[in-house]
């Protein structure tokens, strides 16, 4: 490399570290990580079923325990989007992601009304359930 | 170096080269799959062939950027970087395939243009995380399809040497789009806390090198010779460069190899017309200055490429005084004959 | 956005296609033409280049043009 080939490679990537780091901490910041909720409380009694939706695909369980309301899906039937989003029917509200046949658990933020199902890279609406 | 254009220039290097990348690529599907089938044994063949190639190229891709950096601050990682070409070539049809099952897989239902629908299904621009991040990926194959499809010493010689690295230069956009495009896409679905912590990792390692390799450049292009009283630089003792070996030098911005061979001494700019290897690396190979890189040759006292070759780079008067080697910062033209100075 | 979109895209596509005519000229008559090394290469050696060619035919075009000088 000669000396203008270093300088510009040197701008470079101070550029790109400065660009893309803020973007991935925009992004980061933005992005809802719901973990699962450890499934422990299911053996406790404080849980109380008080919402639930069946479906050929899945059956869907709201459950209230102590301190939070937490959604409990159990997938029937292998799901046939690459991308298979959960979503608040309230609030559009991003939940978590299915990956396949099984039981989730996801914590929700506040009670809801139901849940619609999306493929988010063709942009459609897989399932919509209510309760 | 060639007068004819030939596939691939082999040596045995080079194809104990390919036989790793080869061997390595299907290790890391067979791997994906194993895993994929006992993790996720729901998952469709269409979707375990878009994650496996799509994350095989992101993989290659932070090979190929940490290889530069590595061996600037570590020569004995030269090796690899003399094949990178392949290297590249093989991380594009790893993206191509990515590309072309995800298009058909998402895209090709409908009555529109598959490509067409790549940048109209998602019409979210304005937004930071649902951004159509599709796009961001079939702009960077784009440019990796420009890339990979001119890697090749005749495109090299006929867009010329200037415009052929500025295109090549196009991959750490590529980079920044399919950063942007995994981040995006995968973790619009999936807001895995371990994918994106594995993202980060090679994020900063990668950035972190080629600071770090630039500032070593920095200090070596900032180190400064003593000036004698006509501006000459006295550089060093003419007993400290081996025979049929240089020494690299930094004079005014540029680098100069100084040769020692047959009791002679020239000096020739340190870039080779190549490919920019460092020609003061090499070593002296019947009586020619060979680049350490891809093995050009140029003649010491006129840097010029021996016929029917036209290479040609500067050249700098040098003398000698009790011993210590003085350089003339202002080079010649590229190719002017200097009379070696006896030692 | 929309509008952005199809030019794009159509120069895109005017860009490939026209690099796709040049290639197969390139292929069959100009290789020799846009470098004299190329006349003992291989059909193989062209059809390799061939993709490369599509993507920058511009600056291949523009060598055909350009007068030739000694070099």
């Amino acid at each position: 490399m000669d000396a203008g080939l270093r300088k510009r490679h040197k701008y470079i990537w101070l550029l790109l570290t400065l660009v893309l780091s803020t973007l991935l901490i925009m992004v980061i910041k933005s992005l809802n990580f719901n973990p699962r909720v450890e499934s422990s409380y299911a053996s406790e009694e404080v849980a109380d079923p008080i919402k639930e939706a069946k479906h050929d695909v899945m059956d869907v369980t709201v459950v209230k325990t102590v301190d939070a309301h937490v959604l409990e899906l159990n997938v029937k039937q292998p799901i046939k989007s690459a991308s298979s989003v959960i979503f608040t029917l309230d609030e559009n509200q991003k939940i978590g992601q299915l990956e396949g046949i099984g039981t989730y658990t996801f914590q929700l933020e506040n009670e809801i009304s139901g849940i619609i199902i999306k493929d988010v890279i063709k942009n459609q609406e897989i399932l919509k359930l209510e309760f | 170096m060639g007068l004819d254009y030939t596939l691939v220039l082999w040596n045995k290097h080079k194809k104990t080269y390919d036989k790793i990348i080869g061997f390595g690529m299907l290790l890391y599907l067979l791997v994906f799959i194993i895993l994929t089938l006992v993790l996720n044994p729901e998952t469709t063949a269409e979707t375990m062939i878009i994650r496996a190639f799509g994350s095989l190229a992101v993989l290659m891709l932070h090979i190929i950027l940490i290889i530069g950096p590595l061996s600037r601050l570590n020569p004995q990682f030269l090796p690899i970087l003399y094949n990178r070409r392949h290297l590249g070539v093989s991380m594009f049809l790893a993206a191509l395939v990515h590309g072309v099952f995800s298009i058909i897989q998402f895209h090709t239902l409908g009555n529109v243009n598959p490509i067409y629908a790549v940048f109209t299904s998602n019409m979210d621009y304005g937004s930071l995380t649902n951004f159509p991040f599709q796009v961001l990926g079939f702009l960077a194959l784009l440019i990796l399809f420009f890339m990979a499809s001119t890697s090749h010493d005749f495109f090299l010689k006929n867009l010329s040497p200037k415009i052929w690295k500025g295109l090549h230069m196009m991959v750490y956009l590529a980079y920044a789009l399919i950063i942007m495009h995994v981040f995006l896409g995968a973790f619009q679905q999936e807001t895995s806390p371990f994918t994106i912590g594995i993202m980060v990792i090679g994020f900063m390692l990668i950035t972190s090198l080629h600071l770090i390799s630039a500032l070593k450049e920095s200090k070596i292009d900032g180190l400064k010779s003593e000036k004698a009283d006509d501006g000459w630089l006295k550089v060093c003792g003419a007993d400290e460069i081996p025979n049929d070996r240089a020494k690299i030098f930094t004079v005014g911005k540029e680098r100069v190899a100084i040769f020692k061979y047959d009791g002679k001494l020239s000096a020739i700019h340190n870039v080779c017309k190549h490919q920019g290897g460092p020609l003061g690396e090499g070593k002296i190979v019947d009586g020619c200055i060979t680049c350490p890189w891809h093995g050009y040759q140029y003649l010491p006292q006129n840097g010029q490429s021996p016929p029917p070759f036209t290479e040609k780079v500067v050249t700098y008067g040098l003398r000698l005084d009790e011993g210590m080697i003085y350089i003339n910062p202002d080079g010649f033209e590229e190719g002017t004959e200097v009379e070696p100075v006896k030692c | 956005m929309e509008a952005v979109i199809t030019v794009f895209l159509t120069i895109l596509g005017i860009y490939f296609s026209l690099g796709l005519l040049f290639g197969l000229y390139f292929i069959f008559l100009g290789a020799t033409k846009v470098d004299p090394f190329m006349t003992d290469s291989k059909k193989k050696v062209r059809l390799l280049l061939f993709p490369g060619v599509v993507a920058t035919w511009p600056f291949l075009v523009g060598k055909l043009i350009k007068p030739k000088t000694l070099n």
